[in-house]
């Protein structure tokens, strides 16, 4: 039995969809006139709502992959939301997650107003307050920071998740100025991304609808949806086009669909991958017409990679000593080497070893993934139609701005400005790492509490800004997550929940959901149809919520003055401008609302002439250039007049109104609607248009005008680099024995740097399912009526050795000590030395009446691990005892 | 006049539950139930990791030429729709279960919000204006193809013509509506289908629900 069958026999939640979305069906008497009544008034209710609804084309905001749709509002309320098919990206179709956004506007929990904490940290006791409540709070305590910290603006931190708002957030802390932002990067997809570009200089994506052969490594692209690789790879199995190798710890949906699954050992990926190079090294499978011709015109390092796979270090990585360590046969790694070879020579690189977006699994994942990309180009499937396209998209401008001062007191990241010169972890300067970030705010944060020295380049971080980001959820070890909110004297949360990290905030701004908003539009360079999308406000903003843009623009003007003034403060150099500032001087009194100096004002309050002189001069342009410390500056547009500009700019007033009307624009989708094939009104596909599921893929092909090529980013030379000199020779620690270790040019299997469960422990990996984008809707009526609880998957055979069956509960203790219980689900789809859970679930804010405590939080009992090379969460690197309860 | 049926691409799908999303959120269907109007059945087969197998079979009401659920109703409330829908007038229910037990297919519940037995409905009301139901619309790798048998022309007769189908429990004879699509490839062919199914061809199978379906057109109702 299924644990999803299971799922489905319970009764948590009554009433219905409808209902809860506003909607009340026809209402019917129990004393019908005539029979059949009722069901006739409820099918012409129907009809007349949908022809006399609005409709509006926005794009998702459930995940990052933003898919295009069309919101139905009927009397202001959004009811139905159906795929848009000129936003060929998503390919007209739209997940239970895509359909739950309903859910999330009219979540009950949903923060309708600003609060301001009046209980402990985390307790969940807040005031409701005024907008303008909450901003002075938040003016006040800014203020308070940046002063004693003496203009460092990098004391306060700012924290974002991805979406289409990210340009209005970053702007603002642009302005602020702070050095120290962390995203879900390196809880993410870092170790991938980081290799791919070091290797071949951008990422791409996977061109499965050319592809012949792909073969998966743990990516459960059945649960973890993304478009349009779900969408073009599962069309294309069962011999329809492409086989699709799927290999995993465990049997998940991707598996069921996949044409071969082969199980394998946890944490072992980078051995299977050395031994397909060295297999294919060593039997010459890259030395066939195309690929020779391939490496010759794009690759460098060729002759490294095959001198360290014949003679050097690789020599020994042989489908044998990989069959040793990853438990899958030697004669199956070497077929499926071959068989991707033959596809990927046949079809001239259409086959695509496919890398993960998410893939912060074991310390050996940096590793890991150089080696898969080394794979790809090494059967020249980088760059080419049915592999690895490094696509390119439209051009359009992002919301940002350019003109804010620089602020010379601002410290550099914290994450960063503690590490050894020329040592690694290799962080991403402008997305840090989560895990290294909390962790040195925490101690040094308790430090300075303590009134204890710092160490050299530290400082303490007091305020944090969040948006859209749920760190205590996310980022393994989650007591010190919430340790480090503690520490601080501001922490702001910017969401549309009271979720986890709320709790912990002293401010919470309720933002609008998606629905609810105009976002600035966002250039898709998807595979072959890049296109620009638009997400269109499809109903009013409830209760006092307000979008992501009126927050930033709102909360600029009010702090913006004052932090003015406390850089001015700060600056001031007494020797250069040879007069001393008055300890109580306030350059913020003295700022028009234009910011210039209202030079009346302070000469009336300042008899030193020379002082005045010496402000206006430091004020000046020459110097501080006081009017660009304006932030509000940069939100002079509202995201509806950016689009309309920017398209009209870039594309022509007629592009800007198709994407004003159908939320999509690329060139030619004039022709496509000309042809007549989208209905005005509905904006979907007209009812009797046939063929609707393969006019999907040829709308764009047939309407489009650029260059049926212009996906292949065209590169002169050789843009590959198989050996990583730059790399070379750089210092980490290896996070198992303490001891320093060397990057090499080409990638290493580190024994050292693999654990296995011992004494009764067995593994923990952490996954996605189709349900919920992580812990971004915890609360979501709609997706708990499909999955309320994240059972613990156990293997079969073990739960009966430990004497466990499906729902009973067990204590899972990890090596640092920290325990969840949780219910057991077991089963044979899963190895005897490895245990799985969900993300997303377990949630401990008391203020979610639906979504509160259902099963194990990943954060709780992942361990706080980290990955040596570049700082990512190493998440499965987690190994627990269990013990039942 | 329409006869509405679908057929399902069933290889395609990956047990998303885009389908049941869609659904509650253009008929209001209940949450918190036992069941759902639309959902993915589960077979589980294999003994270790190595040769474990899920099967999935999108499924929902079949909207059979000869429902029993029909039959079987002492109200007259579950009855033929125009285009062949099996539906249910809320207000005639009286929850006696008859229809629940008659179903050889379990696609009934009873919803409490409604104090009715509810079902899937084709999404009459919507159909009218998209040409497709909600499931189909979302469906991400596009497993069902909602049409109309009567109509040559039409994208499922289209499909149906071009590829060997099954139904489910074809023995009960009640002339049902969902047609599984039969997949190419042998090897899953046989994992899916199991023992004792039968294929079919459209040619071979269009009299017969021809014929069903006008014998039972004079009992279609208007909604």
């Amino acid at each position: 039995m299924s644990e999803i069958i299971d799922l489905k026999r319970r009764s948590f939640l009554k009433g219905s969809a409808g209902v809860a979305a506003g909607v009340s069906l026809a209402s019917t008497s129990a004393f019908a006139l005539s029979p059949y009544e009722d069901a006739e008034n409820a099918k012409m209710k129907k009809e007349e709502e949908i022809k006399n609804a609005k409709y509006t084309p926005t794009f998702c905001g459930m995940c990052v992959n933003m898919c295009g749709f069309i919101a139905r509002n009927v009397n202001g309320k959004i009811t139905k939301l159906d795929p848009n098919p000129l936003f060929t990206k998503s390919r007209n179709f739209a997940c239970a997650r895509g359909n739950a956004g309903i859910a999330a506007a009219y979540d009950p929990d949903r923060l309708k107003g600003p609060m301001i904490r009046v209980g402990k940290r985390g307790e969940g006791k807040f005031k409701e307050v005024t907008w303008e409540e909450a901003y002075e709070y938040i003016r006040e305590k800014m203020v308070k920071i940046l002063d004693e910290e003496k203009d460092n603006r990098s004391a306060i931190a700012f924290g974002a998740g991805a979406g289409a708002e990210e340009p209005l957030f970053a702007t603002f802390k642009d302005g602020v100025g702070s050095n120290n932002f962390v995203d879900h990067f390196t809880t993410c997809f870092a170790p991938a991304f980081i290799a791919n570009k070091l290797i071949y200089g951008s990422w791409g994506s996977a061109d499965f609808e050319k592809s012949k052969y792909v073969l998966m490594l743990g990516a459960n692209r059945a649960e973890a949806i993304v478009t349009p690789d779900t969408l073009d790879l599962f069309r294309k199995t069962h011999k329809r086009g492409a086989k699709v190798v799927y290999v995993d710890v465990r049997y998940t949906n991707t598996a069921a669909q996949a044409d071969e699954f082969i199980p394998i050992k946890p944490g072992t990926d980078l051995a299977l991958m050395l031994a397909m190079i060295n297999h294919t090294i060593n039997s010459g499978l890259h030395k066939t017409p195309y690929k020779s011709e391939y490496l010759s015109k794009y690759a460098n390092g060729l002759e490294e990679l095959e001198a360290y796979f014949t003679t050097g270090e690789g020599s020994k990585y042989t489908p044998e000593w990989a069959s040793k360590i990853t438990e899958i046969p030697a004669d199956t790694i070497r077929r499926i080497t071959e068989e991707f070879a033959e596809a990927a020579e046949k079809y001239q690189g259409a086959a695509n070893c496919y890398r993960s977006r998410k893939s912060t699994w074991y310390f050996q994942d940096f590793e890991f993934r150089r080696a898969q990309a080394i794979f790809n180009a090494l059967h020249g499937c980088v760059n080419r139609p049915g592999g690895v396209l490094l696509n390119r998209g439209l051009k359009a401008e992002k919301y940002e701005y350019e003109d804010f001062p620089i602020y010379d007191n601002a410290k550099p990241r914290i994450d960063l400005a503690l590490l050894p010169k020329g040592e690694y972890p290799l962080i991403n300067p402008g997305k840090g790492s989560w895990q290294i970030f909390r962790n040195t705010v925490l101690d040094i944060n308790t430090k300075w509490k303590k009134g204890e020295k710092l160490p050299e380049n530290a400082y303490p971080v007091r305020g944090m800004f969040i948006y859209r980001e749920n760190p205590i959820q996310s980022v393994p070890g989650r007591e010190k997550t919430e340790k480090m909110f503690d520490t601080m004297d501001l922490v702001v949360v910017i969401d549309i929940l009271p979720n986890d990290t709320a709790m912990y905030a002293d401010v919470i701004l309720p933002d609008t959901v998606y629905l609810e908003r105009t976002s600035p539009l966002k250039s898709f360079g998807t595979l072959r149809e890049p296109m620009i999308g638009c997400r269109w406000a499809a109903a009013k903003p409830l209760y006092k919520t307000k979008p992501l843009y009126n927050i930033m623009k709102e909360l600029s003007e009010k702090v913006e003055k004052d932090l003015a003034a406390i850089t001015f403060k700060y600056t001031w150099d007494a020797d250069e401008l040879g007069v001393e500032l008055p300890k109580d001087f306030n350059l913020a009194k003295y700022l028009t609302d234009d910011f210039e100096i209202d030079e009346e004002k302070l000469k009336a309050d300042i008899k030193d002439e020379e002082l005045v002189k010496a402000i206006l001069e430091w004020a000046g342009e020459d110097n501080l250039d006081i009017s660009t410390f304006k932030l509000s500056a940069a939100y002079e547009k509202t995201p509806e007049e950016f689009n309309e500009e920017v398209m009209e700019e870039l594309y022509g007033k007629k592009a800007a109104e198709i994407l004003k009307e159908y939320g999509v624009y690329w060139p030619g989708i004039e022709k496509a609607i000309e042809a007549g094939l989208i209905d005005e009104h509905l904006k979907v596909f007209k009812k009797d248009v046939p063929n609707k599921n393969v006019l999907i893929y040829e709308l764009y092909k047939k309407y489009c005008t650029l260059p049926e090529d212009y996906c292949i980013v065209p590169k002169k030379g050789k843009f590959i680099k198989l050996s990583l000199k730059n790399i070379a020779g750089k210092k980490f620690k290896n996070p198992i024995t303490g001891e320093s270790e060397t990057v090499t040019d080409l990638p290493k299997w580190r024994n050292s740097m693999f654990e296995e469960p011992k004494n009764n422990e067995v593994r923990l990996v952490i996954g996605r399912h189709g349900y919920f984008t992580q812990s971004s809707h915890p609360n979501n009526y709609l997706l708990l009526d499909l999955m309320n609880y994240n059972y613990i998957w156990i293997n079969d055979e073990l739960a009966l050795e430990l004497g466990v069956k499906f729902k009973d509960e067990v204590e899972l203790t990890n090596r640092q000590g920290y325990k969840v219980r949780g219910k057991v689900y077991p089963t044979k789809r899963i190895r005897k030395d490895t245990i799985f859970i969900a993300t997303g679930l377990g949630s401990q804010s008391k203020l979610f009446t639906l979504g509160y405590d259902n099963g194990v939080s990943q954060a709780q009992i992942a361990e706080d691990r980290i990955d040596p090379f570049i700082g990512a969460s190493s998440m499965n690197e987690t190994f627990v005892k269990i013990r039942k309860v | 006049m329409a006869n509405y049926a679908i057929a399902l691409e069933y290889q395609n799908c990956i047990d998303c539950r885009a389908c049941e999303v869609a659904c509650k959120d253009e008929n209001g269907v209940m949450l918190g139930a036992d069941k759902q109007r639309i959902w993915v059945g589960i077979v589980e087969g294999g003994e270790t990791l190595a040769d474990v197998f899920l099967n999935f079979y999108p499924s929902q009401c079949n909207h059979c030429i000869d429902a029993p659920c029909v039959t079987v109703c002492p109200t007259g409330a579950s009855h033929f729709a125009e285009g062949g829908i099996v539906k249910v007038d809320y207000d005639m229910c009286i929850i006696c279960k008859g229809c629940m037990e008659a179903c050889p297919y379990e696609a009934r519940f009873v919803d409490e919000t409604r104090h009715a037995v509810d079902k899937c409905t084709f999404c009459d009301g919507r159909i009218q204006e998209y040409g497709t139901t909600a499931c189909s619309a979302t469906c991400p790798t596009k497993v069902r193809t909602f049409g109309d048998l009567e109509d040559e022309d039409s994208d499922i007769v289209k499909l149906l013509k071009e590829r060997e189908f099954f139904v489910l429990k074809e023995n009960e004879g009640t002339l049902p509506k969902l047609f599984y699509l039969a997949p190419e490839d042998v090897e899953f062919r046989k994992r899916t289908l199991g023992e004792g199914i039968t294929l079919h061809k459209w040619d071979e199978f269009k009299p017969k629900y021809e014929a069903a379906a006008q014998a039972k057109k004079p009992e279609w109702k208007k909604a």
